[in-house]
């Protein structure tokens, strides 16, 4: 057991190891603490992991398939809604100034930046070559009320997220397409107008 | 003259005798005595029902120190899974429950909810102070906080395990705090029958929920985020 070419294998091991990153969550972000406000405006925060997303993905994997298996593809999701007031919006802010300028030195791609009527909003996605997306920003500072940040984190294809963009009717998704250089190739999802109730 | 030696059967007869007498006696005492110790059982089992477990106990400790002020206990319930078992079993044979309630009682496993009321005022509403003592207790006991709401003077924290793995047996705890009450609730429940009644109630209140498009009227993060994509457009 201490054989000297037994330690020389456990450092070379141990050293590999180290050296390698470890693949867990690399499209996740760190949003720190945010302070509630002191007026009474709301402060949501919440952590959704894998394995909480695997079991609502088996769970729908009969009536929605689609969905069950986007969810599967899902690590982790993240979410803060932050009620802005006088006594915290100069710094909460800062620290979403702070966030942004951090994902793109870490790489991260803007593909959706919007300022209007006091909306701010900017959108990062981290991919994973030419395949996939590792991992979506959502950061929007709603005039002078609410600031949201959302993460998700997972192997996300681009098809999968610009259907379920069609398929709810979100915008910023559906644009996803032409942002991701037309990867998509995605199967269209059926709109209000085209489901069975809507005809009937 | 020597007495006549007695053979030795006729020696152990009266010990036997005694022996049956006492066994009859033993089981007379227990035919008259089980009535009354079966209901002493069921007392103390409901009794028992009415007292908050540990974890219960410390989670509303710690939320009471991190509120400030001054709380006074006015209940706890609970229930296990014997007497759910039972009102399966007896659900079973009644037809005119209603399907929400039966995919209920199929869902739940356990149950169990302490409720507190605050008394006088000289409290603070900074409730980071509480949520980080609880969330420091919970992961303590394999808990990670998956929701947490600051509202107002409201707070609401959601617990689930942290190796979650099983969808047949969730456990979650739940802490609601404002301005005058305190709740810890805690419960076990099998998700897939739980998944249908909420997905059902979902269908029920928006048809559409599941099948198309999702109306985004309501004002939100994501309305804002369509109003303004819309805008560039």
């Amino acid at each position: 057991m201490n054989s000297p070419r037994f330690l020389a294998l456990a450092a070379l091991s141990s050293a590999f190891l180290l050296s390698t990153p470890l693949r867990a969550e690399t499209g996740a972000v760190d949003f720190g603490t945010f302070t509630p406000p002191h007026s009474g405006g709301q402060f949501v925060e919440i952590n959704l992991k894998s394995n909480l997303l695997a079991m609502a993905g088996r769970l729908a994997q009969k009536d929605e398939p689609d969905a069950a298996e986007m969810l599967k593809s899902i690590q982790s999701i993240h979410v803060r809604v932050i009620g802005l007031d006088e006594d915290n919006r100069t710094k909460t802010e800062e620290q979403i100034t702070q966030i942004r300028g951090k994902l793109e030195k870490e790489g991260w791609e803007k593909n959706v930046t919007v300022k209007d009527d006091g909306s701010d909003v900017a959108i990062y996605t981290k991919l994973r070559g030419s395949e996939a997306v590792e991992g979506i920003v959502v950061t929007v500072i709603e005039g002078k009320n609410q600031a949201v940040l959302v993460n998700v984190v997972g192997d996300l294809r681009p098809e999968k997220l610009i259907a379920l963009g069609e398929r709810f009717d979100i915008e910023p998704l559906k644009q996803l397409h032409d942002k991701l250089g037309g990867k998509a190739g995605a199967k269209h999802a059926p709109t209000a107008s085209e489901t069975p109730e809507a005809k009937n | 003259m020597n007495a006549p030696l007695v053979p030795p059967e006729i020696c152990v007869q009266p010990s036997l005798r005694k022996r049956s007498r006492w066994g009859w006696k033993a089981i007379f005492i227990s035919v008259i005595l089980a009535p009354f110790l079966s209901l002493a059982v069921v007392i103390a089992y409901g009794l028992s029902c009415l007292v908050p477990t540990h974890s219960t106990r410390e989670l509303s400790t710690i939320a009471i120190h991190g509120s400030g002020g001054n709380w006074t206990w006015r209940g706890s319930a609970r229930i296990d899974a014997v007497p759910l078992m039972a009102a399966r079993f007896v659900s079973g044979f009644m037809k005119q429950i209603p399907p929400e309630a039966r995919l209920a009682l199929q869902a739940a496993r356990s149950g169990e909810v302490t409720l507190y009321e605050r008394v006088g005022g000289g409290y603070s509403k900074d409730y980071r102070r509480l949520l980080t003592d609880a969330d420091r207790f919970m992961q303590h006991s394999g808990f990670e906080r998956v929701v947490g709401v600051l509202e107002g003077p409201e707070l609401v924290a959601i617990y689930l395990p942290t190796g979650l793995h099983s969808q047949r047996q969730l456990n979650a705890t739940v802490l609601v705090v404002n301005d005058s009450n305190l709740v810890v609730a805690s419960a076990t429940a099998d998700l897939v029958p739980l998944f249908h009644l909420v997905r059902g109630k979902i269908v029920e209140n928006h048809p559409y929920a599941f099948t198309s498009t999702v109306s985004l009227q309501q004002k939100g993060p994501l309305h804002s985020l369509v109003r303004a994509q819309k805008s560039v457009d």
